[in-house]
């Protein structure tokens, strides 16, 4: 009886309620937005690196040299000698070692030199393996394995040629030193997707005619010959390295740490993105406040609305009470009024999330890397929702309380 | 998180042995002998540690005991909320210049429920079997691990 009140009081005043829903919604969307993406963010970047122990690069920051060995953000400050990450390998705490060359460039996505073991020992999302969606790992001097992305972007299939830029955006091109799509890899939803992964030795042959930043010789060197040379890398960017045992890790870290040779950097990947989240943490905080706050406007609002529109609604109150309504019952309308205007905020703004999420998926992914995952609601955001409803609720006692107070007197009385 | 500590069962946790890092080298070594004096490098000022046999030396009548210790998370696996295979060592150190601790002051903890750690250098209680893991040579996996069932903050710090 009282619901179906409810329901036609609302209706009767749709506009109005219309536009509070609207704002509820909206604000409860922008705030479940700011923590799917905040959550999506950290998924994403927690999920990228697994099974790793230990990052080793040339001495920066250890969160530098997280993102741009793992997640190609930024750039490598300097390289590690050829001669230093033998070293490490003959290290008897290590168990594998995997070697990164980063600097070129193919289209919009990176090059990235390594040896096999990278798709053995690379792993991401607790523990999952590369898999390849099509071909296989490079076997010969100028065999590319590509990232999902990458196939998917530029629409490339098995044995279509690729030519390697210098650098990460440039006008000079490899280009006297085609490749070959040898194998195409499933989607991981982590930067390997953007990714172009050749040998160590590819990196080292489209330089053979380069010194210092610049082509030498006019005439490039002729493939076959390039075949023939010796190209053992003189340097990497960073390698990735497994031990033994973990209770090892600290040993082996500060031995790199201590390096004589050249200053190195090892850094443990959980340690390193735990110093990120500290340094972002800060702007998660500040972005969550904004869009709470904006939630707590909407709500004003909505309490704005249900006190303007006592105002008109002196008469209907003071028939109610001459029905015999108790003010007690006026009190629990008002209030369930605004529960179910909050309810269908709350309601509409997750279809609104929904539907947003649906559309930005995808460029969300490819802009950013970031994968907004689609699922049903969380206890946590269905938490988040309740207390909006809650709120809502609290915030209608105000003018509830004066409708209780005023009711009878206010609408049985003849204004002058 | 404080919930499911609570929600975990009390017997286990009245029965577990409260040990200290100390409880960790075997009786009769002071704590001090543990780091061998090592050499010291004064050109690049590094200390180069020597962990000598008191240091590889594991308790063993700590073997297999249910206990319960206090240490400070270091992740080794995990993911956006937890993790679930960490390294609870004695102290935390951003100072480059102080040498890990030695192999029998690191337990190695795996935990099915995952610890979600909110800020960095989280100390925290563990309870659980500890189990001593004694190699022969000094590269062989030497030290302690520990199946954690119930993971507390530590609240007194």
């Amino acid at each position: 009886m009282i619901a179906r009140l409810i329901l036609g009081s609302l209706a009767a005043r749709a506009l109005t309620v219309a536009m509070t829903v609207l704002s509820i919604a909206l604000s409860v969307a922008l705030f479940l937005g700011v923590e799917k993406v905040r959550t999506g963010a950290r998924a994403s970047f927690a999920d990228t690196i697994s099974g790793t122990d230990l990052i080793v690069g040339a001495r920066s920051g250890s969160v530098q040299l997280l993102l741009y060995s793992v997640f190609r953000i930024g750039n490598p400050t300097n390289n590690l000698t050829w001669a230093s990450y033998q070293d490490i390998a003959q290290r008897p705490e290590v168990d594998w070692i995997v070697p990164i060359s980063l600097g070129d460039s193919h289209k919009q996505f990176r090059v990235m030199g390594t040896t096999g073991a990278f798709f053995d020992r690379y792993k991401f999302r607790a523990g999952r393996g590369l898999e390849f969606a099509a071909g296989r790992r490079f076997d010969d001097l100028y065999d590319t394995v590509i990232g999902a992305d990458v196939a998917a972007t530029l629409g490339y299939q098995l044995g279509d040629p690729i030519v390697v830029s210098h650098g990460l955006a440039s006008f000079t091109d490899h280009d006297d030193q085609p490749f070959r799509v040898a194998g195409i890899l499933a989607k991981t939803g982590t930067p390997v997707d953007r990714t172009v992964i050749v040998s160590l030795a590819a990196i080292e042959a489209i330089h053979v005619d380069w010194q210092s930043g610049a082509k030498v010789s006019r005439d490039s060197t002729p493939v076959e010959v390039i075949r023939q040379m010796d190209l053992t890398p003189h340097q990497i960017t960073a390698a990735l390295v497994g031990v033994k045992s973990r209770l090892q890790v600290f040993r082996l870290q500060r031995w790199i740490n201590d390096y004589r040779q050249e200053p190195l950097l090892a850094v443990l990947p959980g340690v390193a993105l735990q110093e990120l989240w500290q340094i972002v943490g800060v702007a998660e905080t500040a972005l969550t406040g904004v869009s709470a706050m904006v939630v707590l406007t909407a709500l004003i609002g909505m309490m704005a609305m249900i006190l303007s529109s006592l105002n008109e609604r002196r008469r209907e109150m003071a028939i109610w009470r001459a029905m015999g309504a108790s003010p007690r019952t006026i009190l629990t309308l008002l209030v369930a009024e605004a529960a179910a205007m909050a309810t269908m905020g709350a309601a509409l703004g997750l279809g609104l999330l929904y539907a947003a999420l649906a559309v930005a998926q995808p460029l969300v992914d490819q802009a950013f890397g970031l994968w907004l995952p689609i699922e049903a609601p969380q206890g946590r955001e269905l938490l988040w929702l309740c207390g909006v409803v809650a709120a809502a609720a609290l915030a209608s006692l105000v003018p509830a309380l004066r409708a209780y107070r005023l009711s009878l007197a206010d609408g049985m009385m003849v204004r002058i | 998180m404080a919930g499911a500590a609570l929600l975990a069962p009390r017997v286990q946790a009245a029965e577990a042995r409260e040990i200290e890092w100390d409880d960790l080298i075997p009786p009769g070594t002071p704590y001090g002998q543990i780091v061998g004096p090592g050499q010291i490098d004064e050109v690049n000022d590094i200390w180069l540690p020597q962990f000598d046999d008191n240091a590889l030396q594991l308790n063993q009548a700590l073997d297999g005991q249910r206990i319960r210790m206090p240490g400070f998370v270091v992740p080794l696996e995990f993911d956006a909320s937890s993790t679930t295979v960490f390294l609870l060592v004695p102290y935390m150190g951003a100072c480059i210049h102080v040498p890990p601790p030695p192999p029998n002051q690191l337990v190695l903890v795996t935990t099915d429920t995952g610890w979600q750690a909110d800020t960095m250098w989280e100390a925290v209680w563990v309870s659980g079997i500890l189990r001593t893991q004694m190699g022969s040579t000094e590269i062989a996996e030497t030290g302690y691990a520990l199946h954690a069932d119930r993971i507390e903050r530590y609240e007194d710090l």
